[in-house]
């Protein structure tokens, strides 16, 4: 699978190619509306927390384990 | 144009074959001020280079934009992306396949968050108390008492035999199941659960355990599950135990389903 990773330092960069920045709180909003982003779940992103996007159109990750294992099963059905 | 094409256009990349990259690394160095590196499968993209001027900053994020909208590729912070491999690699168990559509799907999401923490566990306890301290931040008491139920072998030893005792009678409903599940797990740290291996003296000594510490938290009551007629009797002779019946105030209540029996003990 193809992808594109970030480190801690370069995330902010990324959050921005998709129109996202931090609010006072620490946590990613949209630049436009200044709303919080949030996970499928509903959670609100940390940028500290942030683990990256996938497609769905965008869903957002947080860097928590259960998340991840989320994460791990969505991509393996996406490889098919 | 895929990404990884429009990434060579746009910072000029020679020398790769395309078709076998894998990876966009985008990092910010310090130290190394070049802005790409290439290797077979990657090609890393240092931020903080003086190379990179704004313009193509800007058409740079286009790209990742584009990345993921476009081309479906996601866009994952390394760790992430090192941590789901060591996932997949992991993978489902029979266990937790069996448990699909028996437990919530919240419940499900824990227990197989809490087999690949008891796996990592063996090889980094420092990894492994990390994640589950995480675990534990999100979802609270319930998943701390999942975690410890699935590394003590509770799920396999327990709860599966549980359900396919229960399913086996004829006016089965799958949320007496559920029902039962939810229980126990909220009040796992007071509750012993009787195994065919385990002697009616070791027996009473877990149970001599939990009652202390029921003693200890104020906690009223004592709960005690066991599945099979080995079981059953063993229960009979617990109660009439000596040292045991000193820890209770009132006659305790049994609950027999078939060869399933439910215990409580009202700790004095």
């Amino acid at each position: 699978m193809k992808t594109i990773t970030f480190d801690k330092d370069s995330a902010m960069f990324v959050a921005s190619a998709f129109g996202k920045k931090i609010d006072s709180e620490g946590y990613l909003i949209e630049a436009d509306t200044g709303e919080r982003v949030v996970t499928r779940e509903g959670q609100e992103v940390k940028a500290k927390k942030f683990g990256g996007v996938i497609k769905g159109s965008e869903l957002y990750i947080n860097n928590d384990i259960a998340s991840l294992i989320k994460l791990s099963d969505t991509l393996k059905q996406r490889k098919g | 144009m895929g990404a990884f094409d429009k990434l060579k256009s746009l910072l000029k990349i020679t020398g790769i074959d395309i078709s076998k990259l894998e990876n966009i690394s985008l990092v910010k160095d310090a130290k190394d001020i070049s802005l790409i590196k290439v290797d077979k499968r990657k090609v890393t993209i240092n931020l903080n280079s003086p190379d990179l001027d704004k313009q193509t900053g800007k058409q740079l994020k286009q790209v990742i934009n584009e990345a993921l909208n476009l081309d479906a590729m996601p866009v994952l912070r390394d760790e992430v992306e090192e941590e789901v491999k060591l996932i997949s690699k992991s993978g489902g168990t029979p266990t937790d396949e069996f448990f699909k559509d028996k437990i919530s799907n919240t419940d499900l999401l824990i227990l197989r968050t809490a087999e690949y923490i008891n796996e990592v566990y063996k090889t980094d306890k420092g990894k492994g108390a990390r994640l589950k301290s995480e675990l534990v931040s999100r979802y609270g008491e319930r998943a701390r008492n999942i975690t410890n139920l699935c590394a003590e072998g509770y799920f396999e030893e327990y709860f599966i035999p549980l359900y396919k005792a229960l399913a086996n009678r004829p006016d089965f409903n799958p949320d007496e199941f559920k029902d039962t599940f939810n229980f126990i797990v909220d009040t796992t740290p007071f509750t012993v659960f009787l195994s065919n291996s385990m002697s009616e003296d070791v027996a009473i000594e877990a149970i001599k355990d939990k009652l202390a510490r029921c003693q200890r938290y104020g906690m009223k009551q004592l709960n005690i599950h066991g599945i099979g007629e080995e079981n059953l009797n063993k229960i009979d002779n617990i109660l009439e135990n000596e040292e045991v019946k000193s820890g209770f105030d009132a006659s305790p209540t049994v609950t027999k389903k078939g060869n399933v029996v439910h215990v409580k003990i009202f700790v004095k």
